[in-house]
This record gives C-alpha cells, structure tokens and sequence, in this order.
C-alpha cells in the first residue's frame, strides 16, 4: 500500500505545476483533437472531458511499474519520484505505446462526433476544459480539492457557461454533485450518456451483436445513470446482457484503488473479470478508469463510445 | 500545499504501518473461499427473504427513522431503560469506556468460575474474554464457530459467521485439541454439543450481548440459530448482558424489527430461537450498558449506530471478499468496521485501512438502515489528512 499522503503530496505538486494529477504536458492531453471538424457551435453550452480519458492511459502505465514495487524495499523509490516531481517532469522516463493513447483519443473523438452527428449544439474549448480534482477528493484533501473546485467553477461560470456535457462517471459526480456544494457552482451538468438517452431513436440498426453492459460504480450508484446506457445500445440494436451483479448491484472494477495499491486493484478487477467473461464474449464500458483498469489485468472490453458510433455508422468496431 | 506537510507527516498520511495482516490475508485462500461459500448462500437467502416478506423492508425502512430518534436523545434512552431495568429487580451497571466494562464485569465474577459466553462482539470490543480468563477463570464460547475460533486463538472472520475461513479437516483437528473428537462435521458438532453441556450446567456465570434491548419493557432481546444462547443465558445462575447504549429502541414492537430486520439480512429467516429476557428468576440479571465513544461521535459517524450488525455489508465489500475481517480494525472488520472503529477506539485505528476502499459504494446499497457508509469512510480520510496537515 503506498501512502496516501505521498499521494497526495504528489498529486497536489503535480496540479500546482501543470492543472492535472500527472503533471502531464497540455499539449498530451489535447492529442484527441486532430482531425475533429469544427469545435465551435452554441457557446453557452460545452463538452466538459475533465481529461480522464487523455490520463488513464498513463494512469495504467504507471500502475504498471507501481504493482512492481508495491510492499517492497522500492516503495522508497517512488516516495525519491515524488520529491522530484516539483521540479522535473516525471514522465520524462515513462514512454506510452503511440497506440495505448490513441484508444483513449479514439473515444473522446467519437463522442464528440457522436453529440454532434445526433444534433446537440455545442462548443469545445481548450481554456474550458480541465481536470476536476476528483482524485484530491477521494483521497479525503478537501482543501485541495475545493480550491481547485474553485478555480474551475470560476472558469465556467465567468465564461458564461449555462450547460456542461461531461463524458465520465468520476468528472460527472464532480461537476454535478460536488462542485454545487464546494464552490457554488450553479451551471446544469449533464453526462453525455443522459443526453443521447432522450435524443437516440430506435430502430437504427438490427441484429447487431450481444453486449456484456458493465455499470460504473459512480453511475450507477452514486448517480442513478442505469437505463440510460442500455435504452441507447437497445436503441442502437444491440442486445444487452446483465451479468451478475449489474445495475446498482454492479461489482467494482478495483480502478479507484489502483493507486493505493496496484495489488488489491488487480484482484478486484479479476473477479469482476470473471463476472463479465461468463455473460458472454464481449463487454462494455462507459468510463476509462474500468476499461483502463481492465485492460491492464487482460481483458479488453469496448468504450460505450465506440459501439455507439459504430451502430450509427453501421459497423461494428472490429474485436481486439 | 502539500509540499510542506510532508515534513511532518504522520497519522493517516506518514508511513504505512499495521498492513502486514492485510497482505498476508490476500493471500489466504480459505477466506477468501469461505466468504464467497457464504455469499453465495446468504445472499440468495437475503433475496428471497425480502421477495417473500415484503415488509422486512418496510420495517427496515421505520427502524430507521426510530432508532434515529433514540441515537439523538440517547441519554433519555439510557435513563429511560436503566429506571425500567430496576424496577424489575435488575441490577444495572453503566459504562463509559470498555476498561470500566471489563472493570464492571470481572467484580461481578470475580475469580475461579466458569463462565459460559454466548457470541457477542461487544464483548470482543471490550476484550472480555481475555480478562476474565486473566482473573483465573474458565471461559467457554458457546457458539459453535465461536467455539473453534476461541481454541484456535484467532480473531472471528466474520461477525455471525466466525469460523467462514477453516475446512471441515481444520476445524476436526482444532477441536482435538480441547479433547473434542469426530471423524466429520456432523460428529464433531454432536460431540460439542456434549462437551457443552457439561459447561453449561457447571457455570456460574452466562455472559451475553444484546440484539435490541427494549426500553419499555426493559427486556433483552437475542436471536440465534443454535439454542446456545438460550442455554447461556438461562442455565447458569446469574447472567449478564452487555448492552451496546445503540441498542436501545423505544419499545417491544421496534426491538421485534430490529431482530426481524438483522436476521433477515443476514440470511436466516425466521432465526430458529428469539429470546426475550427481562429478569431472572430465581438467579440474577445484570446488565452493563456500554458507551465506550457511542455518545461522543460526530454527525457523519453518528449514522454508524442505526447498524443492526446484520453482516450484509461485510458480505458484499470487494475489499472484505479479499481478506475478510482483518481489514477495518481490532474488533469489527469489514466497511462497517470502519466506523464501528473509528469510535469505538479511535480513528488512529484504521487512519491507513481507510484509504483501503475503492468507495464502490455497495455497503451503502445492501444496508438495511441504508447507512452511507462510503460517505463515513472519506470522512474518516478527511479527518486523517488534516491531522497530518496540522
Ligand atoms: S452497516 Fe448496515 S449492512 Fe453493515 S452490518 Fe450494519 S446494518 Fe448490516
């Protein structure tokens, strides 16, 4: 287990230096961007990825090295990064496959054109976009977390920003539960997922495969977003499966925990792995930390994002 | 920021100590095994309790809000029962930290008796055993699982289920060595029964907890599914319950649903003995009622004591269907051992477990008195951060 308040040191520094939790250069995080159409629409409403999808690639790489040394002499190793991690970027030495990201990017792309190919008016901008300081909160740093609330709600709100598309369960807590309370936000917040839930009619394709739906913790449970995700795959012709433990039952996929301790994480995410592989061939996700998650155990399973475009564009995305 | 706390880090936050077990307990096959056995049965049980009872669920609901009331007002509670209990001929002790319960409890025994112990985990929380064992006295769980778990000198996997994590060849071998032979579980199980009873009709002394203690009646209500807390509460002259002040509910009808509620989601329903005890007669009825940190929580730990200790949430926690009850403290394990810890014996003792949770938030969902247990767990995070930020 490694220490929270080194985590939190870490976390901290890294956000002081560069607004996210890995301290991660800005222009890495807008990759998703290339070859999107026009970003700008309806001002007063904008897509909100609170970089979750850009980040979990490198969340897992570094778990990767974590696990390694979780428990042991090393653990030291990582409490000498985090001291360094003030003055050099740590991810100087870590090198991501160009492909391990481009999954991610790949998603957030689709979502956009997702949004825009179903007729929601909205705009993407960079200067509007960051992360939500979700971690700050789950690792109980409150000051932290509501000065960075702050300095966010501030942002949107001086922006004159009246609705908030977000595309992830942990940024959508954030923003729609945590920030009223802590920073006073008032603007509606709604996840992407609700949103194409009204506006996806049926009937768009047929006898597309069978999908394993996995709910998200954070979703399901902390948010209440159970129907809206199978109404859309149903819509879009797919036959969603529940596997044991679904919907406000759903089993954790151990992400959350992962950098507490790479090694509880792992055997969480396998049984849950175990849960999902037995209710049929291929699962969905509909937030990067679980699919992240299982994909550093070995199982690939879809971003949510990518059934939908392909049941719009009438392919299915081809199995991993 | 945190830079500069780091300097004096500590508590929750500074080195990562009193894990080992933790570890060592993921990679324990047998609990993790025993607990899915068991999940599997009760949770099924669980279902098909509430699909057929409909109104277990009902109750649950009202329980809540009652025992809402009496957790607000607690010391008209206490005051309330404890003038009911002597007006019924009992003698009545309070409490305020488990030192004076074990205090309490060893003058009323004193030394060189036998003591019959039905399965009572605010008796674990005040390490009664042990001290009356101390003091020179013969101490016997009368539980079966409790039993094996006292001669193995270990602590109970699970609170109603404490012996989860051992095969039936482990717990053949464990028994031989209080001269309790049989080639398998059936055996074995007669064989206590035996070996019991021998205690039993020997003790001086009955101890046991307390499911819901009515303060209109005065009455002590207990559900088990062996008849040996029938047994260690009636056989032995004098008996003494231990009553956790969080127990108390205003009258016979509510502590009815409480035992209602918690067998049912436990996985037993109906329990196969109900007991309802108000005085002793002949013999003697003491009751000590125990705060040790009941009184003195904060809101968000307060919702902790709505617990009926039914075990759903122990049950249904990925973390706990990993390691089992070495995770959330001394005493009580699991998601609600987090708060159960956090006061009974200070948030010191699980300032790093508490970081252990992925706040899935499951527990919350399972929970018959729908306690916002992930809500307690970051509480408990935050209270840790800021000590080390002082
Ligand atoms: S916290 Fe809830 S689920 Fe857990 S033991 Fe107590 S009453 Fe049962």
């Amino acid at each position: 287990m490694f220490r929270p308040g080194k985590l939190i040191e870490l976390l901290e520094s890294n956000m002081a230096r560069t607004g996210n939790p890995l301290g991660l250069k800005r222009s890495l995080l807008s990759e998703w961007l290339r070859g999107l159409p026009d970003l700008k629409g309806r001002d007063d409403t904008i897509l909100f990825t609170g970089l979750m999808y850009q980040l979990t690639p490198y969340i897992e790489l570094s778990t990767k090295y974590l696990q390694k040394i979780e428990n042991s002499s090393l653990e030291k190793l990582f409490y000498f990064y985090v001291k360094l991690s003030k003055y050099v970027n740590p991810y100087r030495f870590l090198t991501l496959r160009g492909s391990d990201m481009e999954r991610y990017s790949e998603s957030l792309r689709r979502i956009f054109l997702i949004l825009k190919k179903s007729g929601i008016d909205f705009t993407y901008r960079e200067d509007l976009d960051g992360y939500s300081g979700i971690l700050l909160y789950d690792l109980g740093d409150d000051s932290a977390f509501s000065s960075h609330a702050q300095e966010i709600s501030d942002l949107l709100e001086n922006a004159d920003v009246k609705k908030i598309i977000t595309v992830d369960p942990h940024t959508t807590y954030a923003l729609k539960v945590l920030y009223p309370e802590y920073s006073g936000l008032k603007v509606e917040v709604a996840s992407y997922l609700e949103i194409l839930a009204d506006v996806i009619d049926k009937g768009r394709m047929e006898n597309l495969n069978e999908v394993v739906i996995h709910d998200s913790c954070y979703y399901a449970r902390y948010l209440d977003i159970i129907e809206h995700p199978r109404k859309i795959l149903e819509n879009m012709g797919y036959r969603v499966v529940e596997p044991e433990n679904s919907r406000e039952m759903t089993s954790c996929c151990g992400g959350p925990i992962e950098s507490i301790s790479p090694v509880f994480s792992r055997e969480i995410a396998e049984s849950r792995i175990e849960e999902l592989s037995s209710a049929g061939k291929k699962a969905v996700t509909m937030c990067p930390i679980c699919m992240g998650n299982f994909e550093r155990c070995g199982f690939s399973t879809h971003d949510i994002s990518d059934l939908i475009f392909g049941g719009m564009n009438g392919s299915e995305p081809s199995q991993e | 920021m945190g830079c500069s706390r780091s300097k004096e880090i500590q508590g929750g936050c500074g080195e990562v100590t009193g894990m080992e077990s933790i570890y060592t307990a993921l990679s324990n096959r047998p609990v993790r095994d025993g607990i899915r056995r068991t999940r599997e049965n009760l949770s099924k049980n669980v279902k098909e309790n509430l699909k057929k009872y409909p109104f277990l669920k009902k109750y649950a609901r009202e329980l809540r809000d009652v025992k809402l009331k009496v957790i607000n007002d607690l010391d008209f509670w206490i005051d309330r029962s404890i003038k009911k209990l002597e007006e019924n001929g009992a003698r009545v002790f309070y409490a305020r930290d488990s030192e004076s319960a074990r205090r309490i409890v060893a003058e009323i025994v004193g030394s060189g008796k036998t003591v019959v112990k039905a399965k009572s985990v605010v008796s674990e929380e005040i390490g009664l055993r042990d001290h009356l064992e101390d003091m020179g006295n013969e101490v016997w769980e009368t539980d079966l699982g409790e039993l094996i778990v006292q001669v193995n000198n270990e602590k109970p996997m699970h609170m109603i289920v404490p012996a989860l994590h051992l095969s039936e060849d482990e717990v053949i071998r464990i028994l031989e060595r209080v001269g309790i032979k049989g080639k398998n579980a059936e055996e074995c199980t007669d064989k206590v029964r035996l070996f019991l009873r021998e205690k039993f009709l020997k003790a001086d002394f009955g101890i046991s907890g307390c499911n819901a203690f009515s303060a209109e009646s005065g009455s002590i209500f207990l559900i088990e599914n062996e008849g040996n807390i029938r047994l260690s509460t009636s056989v032995p002259e004098k008996y003494i319950a231990i009553v956790g002040v969080e127990k108390i509910v205003p009258d016979d009808e509510h502590a009815i649903k409480s035992i209602m509620v918690q067998s049912a989601y436990f996985g037993t329903f109906p329990p196969s003995y109900i007991n309802v005890i108000r005085n002793r007669q002949p013999g003697e009825l003491c009751v000590v009622f125990l705060d040790n940190g009941r009184k003195s929580t904060d809101e968000i730990l307060k919702e902790q004591l709505l617990c009926v200790r039914c075990g759903r949430c122990h049950l249904e926690c990925p973390i706990f269907q990993l390691t089992g009850n070495v995770w959330g403290g001394e005493t009580y394990g699991g998601p609600m051992g987090m708060g159960w810890s956090a006061i009974t014996s200070g948030i010191s003792s699980i300032e790093n477990e508490v970081f252990l949770s992925c706040l899935c938030g499951k527990c919350r969902i399972v929970c018959p008195m729908e306690i916002n247990i992930p809500r307690i767990i970051l509480h408990l995070r935050k209270l840790a951060v800021r000590q080390t930020a002082k």
